[in-house]
């Protein structure tokens, strides 16, 4: 394959990429309002002393800080992709 | 404690007016007040990003959401807040792409040249005043208010009011943009470390975080799941306010300039992850502190509580670095919001035989007035206004990404849209207009309408023809 085909194919991968986690941005809001994370029963579960809705909300935001860093590294490989393209 | 209040203080001013002398030497051209000249790096954007987001409610009403409304208030603010730094990344990549940093000078501007429209420069400059406004008002009041109950007798409220809108002034006008980033950058620092502190210390108070919990749930067991004691975090209200919430790197134009003046791509990727770092940490030790008022405070009032936490629990140096730190993050939110309204007047509204650099100071200059007089004045009204205002602002959004997505497609039908949804949600405010609309909440309803509308507009009608650009 030529050096422009495998630039091509690598900035189709990032686009694919990218546009998978903006899906999966969409589902974990999405998963924020379902039985899933939110608990109204009665008070009866908790994850390691902590109540069950504050855990499960903490793993979501965690889940929103590690795609965000998965996020921004496909930014900086689109970055860096397009730096090369340039020189090429 | 008074000691270390006058030295952090006087500190703190210093370093206030050094940014400004600095920001006002280093500023060549009416670009670079404006937009500090696009040279933002990633650790400096994280830092003014959140101080503008992290207003007084970080400390001030953030703890008091978790100890009177329980966890429905982490998927109120810490998912939220944790997905705004996701949207932030996401439409900062795009909106840069379609935004020339070196030549530009505000929204308002902006909107009119892609709709090509000056409807829509007056849709935005309308929306933004209306919510932006009381918040400044209400963050200046609060400060005010909090500072009269732990001096009392050094000065009425309406003193520390013009104080502080004395002390925005000065360094917003010398330094510019540049001048408020670093003032950010210190208040964002301060107030990190300050509610880290204290958070950690509400939690090794109980010994552990079950142990807290424990205390909570024999008191008021409500806390501990939705929709909480008073039942305000329905589903609704939480989807509703991640919806406002996250939308702000867009609604707002405080924030979505910072997107706009980072260094690079590279810069602002780099800042989207220290931002979610920033927030999850900042929201995590306010509902520490929270919980912790839960188990120890649960009856006493707002103010008292937070007097109480923050000042009155806490060392010295610790309570007067927190109220520095409250100073310093109404400073910082109040003096972005004004500079924004000030850039965006004048990018929007065209003044014959005026020098732009004169309608910007003009305007940051007439609306810290506006601001001032609205703190001494503010009704419940206005402070409806300004708790509704991310919700307000958040109907501007479907108008902008249209701009951002579909720059071939647009018509004179979204600032009309969005203009309509505009006005009935102040109409839904003030009452006359329903607060629900098909049993949805009316801002998350009209959100939903305006975005839907806009949507359908851009797929149906025709776009004018295009002239090559």
């Amino acid at each position: 394959m030529s050096l422009s085909g495998k630039i091509e194919r690598r900035t189709r991968t990032i686009d694919v990429a990218w546009k998978l986690c903006c899906v999966i941005g969409a589902l974990l809001a999405i998963v924020s309002f379902t039985p899933l994370v939110i608990e109204n029963e009665p008070y009866s579960l908790s994850v390691m002393g902590i109540p069950y809705t504050l855990a499960a909300g903490i793993f979501v935001s965690l889940g929103f800080i590690l795609l965000t860093g998965v996020a921004a590294f496909i930014v900086l490989l689109r970055e860096r992709g397009r730096n090369t393209a340039g020189e090429v | 404690m008074n000691a270390w209040l006058v030295l952090l203080g006087t500190v703190y001013l210093v370093a206030l007016v050094i940014a400004a002398i600095y920001s006002r030497s280093s500023t060549k051209s009416e670009q670079d007040f404006l937009t500090a000249g696009a040279s933002i790096g990633p650790i400096v954007g994280c830092l003014t990003i959140a101080a503008t987001l992290f207003s007084t409610f970080t400390l001030m009403g953030m703890p008091d959401m978790f100890r009177t409304h329980g966890v429905g208030a982490w998927i109120f603010l810490g998912v939220s807040d944790c997905a705004l730094a996701f949207t932030a990344l996401w439409f900062g990549v795009n909106l840069r792409r379609r935004i020339d940093s070196s030549n530009f000078s505000g929204f308002s501007d902006w909107l009119r040249q892609q709709y090509r429209s000056e409807l829509v420069a007056y849709v935005y400059l309308i929306g933004i005043f209306i919510f932006l406004v009381p918040y400044v008002a209400i963050q200046i009041k609060g400060i005010s208010l909090f500072l009269t109950t732990i001096l009392p007798g050094v000065a009425p409220p309406w003193v520390w009011s013009a104080g502080l809108v004395s002390i925005i002034l000065m360094y917003s006008e010398a330094g510019g943009l540049k001048a408020i980033v670093i003032a950010d950058s210190m208040q964002g620092v301060l107030l990190l470390i300050s509610t880290l502190i204290i958070g950690y210390g509400c939690v090794t108070y109980f010994g552990s975080l079950q142990s807290m919990f424990e205390v909570v749930a024999a008191k008021t067991p409500e806390l501990l799941v939705i929709p909480g004691p008073s039942g305000l975090m329905t589903v609704q209200f939480l989807i509703a306010s991640f919806l406002v919430l996250a939308l702000i790197p867009i609604s707002q134009p405080q924030m979505a300039i910072r997107l706009v003046v980072l260094r690079d791509t590279r810069a602002l990727a780099r800042m989207a992850l220290f931002l979610g770092i920033f927030s999850f940490c900042l929201i995590l030790a306010t509902a520490f502190i929270g919980f912790y008022g839960a188990a120890r405070y649960p009856n006493l009032s707002t103010i008292e509580f937070i007097v109480q936490v923050l000042v009155r629990d806490q060392s010295d140096f610790v309570g007067a670095m927190v109220i520095v730190g409250l100073i310093a993050a109404a400073i910082s939110t109040a003096d972005s919001q004004l500079f924004a309204l000030g850039s965006e007047m004048r990018a929007g509204v065209r003044f014959k035989n005026v020098k732009p650099m004169t309608v910007v100071r003009g305007a940051i200059v007439a609306f810290a007035i506006a601001s001032l007089v609205v703190s001494l004045v503010s009704s419940e009204h206005i402070v409806l206004l300004a708790r509704t205002g991310f919700a307000g602002t958040a109907l501007l959004a479907p108008m902008i990404l249209a701009a951002v997505f579909y720059q071939n497609r647009l018509n004179r039908w979204i600032p009309i849209i969005t203009g309509t949804g505009l006005l009935v949600f102040l109409l839904s405010l003030s009452g006359i207009a329903p607060t629900e609309f098909f049993a949805i909440r009316a801002d998350l309803a009209l959100l939903m309408f305006v975005s839907l509308l806009t949507a359908t507009s851009i797929l149906i009608i025709k776009p004018r023809s295009t002239q090559n650009t």
